[in-house]
């Protein structure tokens, strides 16, 4: 076999992992680019000899049958979170001899040059930009907006709430979030007391505090109109309100000052102060200000409880095997996925808004195992969930 | 470029500047802007832009096309417009 003549050198990328399919295929598969190729035994043999850099044709040398199969899709639906190269996938396709070497390539099994494939893993700098991959948030947009045509703020509503917002559906969200409300919320001492949702949404969980927890006064807050007066449509009880407001004037809060908040709750909102979103740069000076504003609403002895997505979060870091929950490829420092904070960052933000972490817990799924989902959630946080209390 | 090309290429043109002043020039200055870059889009209005350039010309673009740097600069994003005009249907 000959290689295709402008490549010279190639190595087999170090993120690369090795399995075995169910029918005795090898599967290439780079996780960080969330990519999986089948390969012959050949093909397996050639990625074996460019473990360090090597010439392709040298590599090629006496090997017969090279074939690769794209398997990048393991996911129930196809989506740019299945697929960080964005390349449209075909599952099942074939190809052989230069073919399978170019798809290796294509699909990062393969690198000419480790550089500049290292560079391609960052959040994007402006919307479509096409040499960085983008943090999961930026992906989700671009998938979202581009590929399924959907607005992401509906989307948000949808995969979380159903359709009338009566519950919250059968997914990590109830799994996880919402039953350690439900654990929780009737011993946070809210009876009579007033609570502050800030990013309340479609305001389900604003309710939840004055119906599980017998809150007397909840005021929901967030910056979607839409959403705003969604939950104004819906919710409706003695002492419950929602307003529109304009996060990014963090400084507008002092008007809710008064008698002060006994619970601030904040779910999935604080990350956004830490990873990039719609192509803004993170914003730890935003991050103090705004827990600054929030600790300046707080009621003596009042708290704030952030619920966020867990600093290790990955959410394509499984294989789907309920028998193997540890073959969890997540991130800590070297952040791809950016989902959220890691504890650092988010732990100086606390201690300069004059805070005090006063409670940590990392909720999980505690009902029984039916699917490969039930074991990751029972076995990983998704969340972390954060009290803070003001410095004396 | 065809006659028919450049009549794309104005067309995606007149809708940037519908929306604002376009830097450049010339026409081939501007068919060079990148308008990212240039501060003309931002993502949300990309699906407007998408949505538009479909409509007005009957195509529709693939996950690919967003994926390539022409995409970018408005003289690329005429091309491949042109480029699905004229390809044959699948």
């Amino acid at each position: 076999m000959t290689a295709p003549a402008a490549v010279a050198r190639l190595s087999l990328c170090p993120d690369v992992l090795f399995l075995v399919d169910g029918r005795g295929d090898w599967i290439a598969s780079n996780p960080l680019a969330r990519v999986h190729v089948a390969v012959s035994a050949s093909g397996a043999e050639l990625l074996r000899r460019l473990r360090e850099p090597g010439d392709l044709s040298a590599a090629l040398a006496g090997l017969d049958g090279l074939w690769a199969e794209d398997r990048t899709v393991f996911g129930p639906r196809r989506c740019a979170l299945d697929d960080a190269t964005g390349l449209s996938a075909e599952p099942g396709r074939r190809v052989q001899g230069p073919d399978a070497v170019a798809l290796l390539r294509e699909r990062f099994v393969l690198l000419e040059d480790l550089a500049a494939y290292r560079e391609r893993f960052g959040p994007k700098r402006r919307p479509m930009d096409p040499d960085r991959f983008g943090n999961f948030h930026q992906q989700i947009g671009q998938e979202l907006l581009l590929r399924q045509r959907v607005k992401p703020d509906d989307w948000w509503v949808s995969q979380k709430f159903e359709d009338d917002l009566s519950g919250v559906k059968n997914t990590a969200y109830r799994k996880v979030q919402h039953e350690f409300l439900e654990r929780e919320v009737p011993g946070w001492g809210l009876a009579g007391k007033r609570v502050l949702d800030v990013g309340c949404g479609v305001g389900y969980f604003t309710d939840f505090f004055r119906r599980i927890g017998d809150a007397a006064e909840v005021l929901g807050l967030d910056p979607n109109a839409d959403y705003i007066r969604r939950a104004q449509a819906t919710f409706r009880g003695p002492g419950l309100r929602f307003e529109v407001f304009d996060f990014a004037k963090p400084d507008g809060l002092a008007a809710y000052r008064g008698p002060g908040f006994d619970l601030i709750y904040l779910s999935d909102v604080l990350l956004f102060y830490f990873v990039s979103y719609k192509n803004k740069p993170e914003e730890l000076a935003g991050a103090v200000g705004f827990l600054s504003a929030l600790k300046s609403l707080l009621a003596p002895g009042g708290r704030i409880m952030i619920m966020d997505p867990h600093g290790s979060f990955s959410l394509c870091g499984r294989y789907g095997d309920p028998a193997q929950p540890l073959a969890v490829l997540g991130e800590y420092k070297r952040r791809v996925w950016g989902i959220a904070s890691t504890l650092e960052p988010l732990g100086r933000a606390v201690r300069a808004a004059g805070l005090a972490v006063t409670g940590i817990w990392e909720p999980c799924y505690e009902g029984p195992v039916r699917d490969a989902e039930d074991a990751f959630l029972k076995e990983f946080p998704v969340w972390w969930v954060f009290e803070l209390r003001a410095l004396p | 470029m065809t006659m028919n090309d450049e009549t794309i290429a104005a067309a995606v043109c007149a809708w940037f500047e519908s929306r604002g002043a376009v830097p450049g020039a010339t026409p081939a200055e501007k068919l060079a802007v990148d308008y990212f870059a240039a501060g003309l889009l931002d993502s949300l209005q990309v699906v407007e832009l998408v949505a538009h350039l479909e409509q007005t010309f009957g195509v529709r673009f693939e996950d690919r096309h967003f994926q390539q740097r022409r995409f970018s600069t408005i003289g690329g994003l005429a091309e491949i417009v042109a480029e699905l005009k004229t390809a044959p249907a699948p």
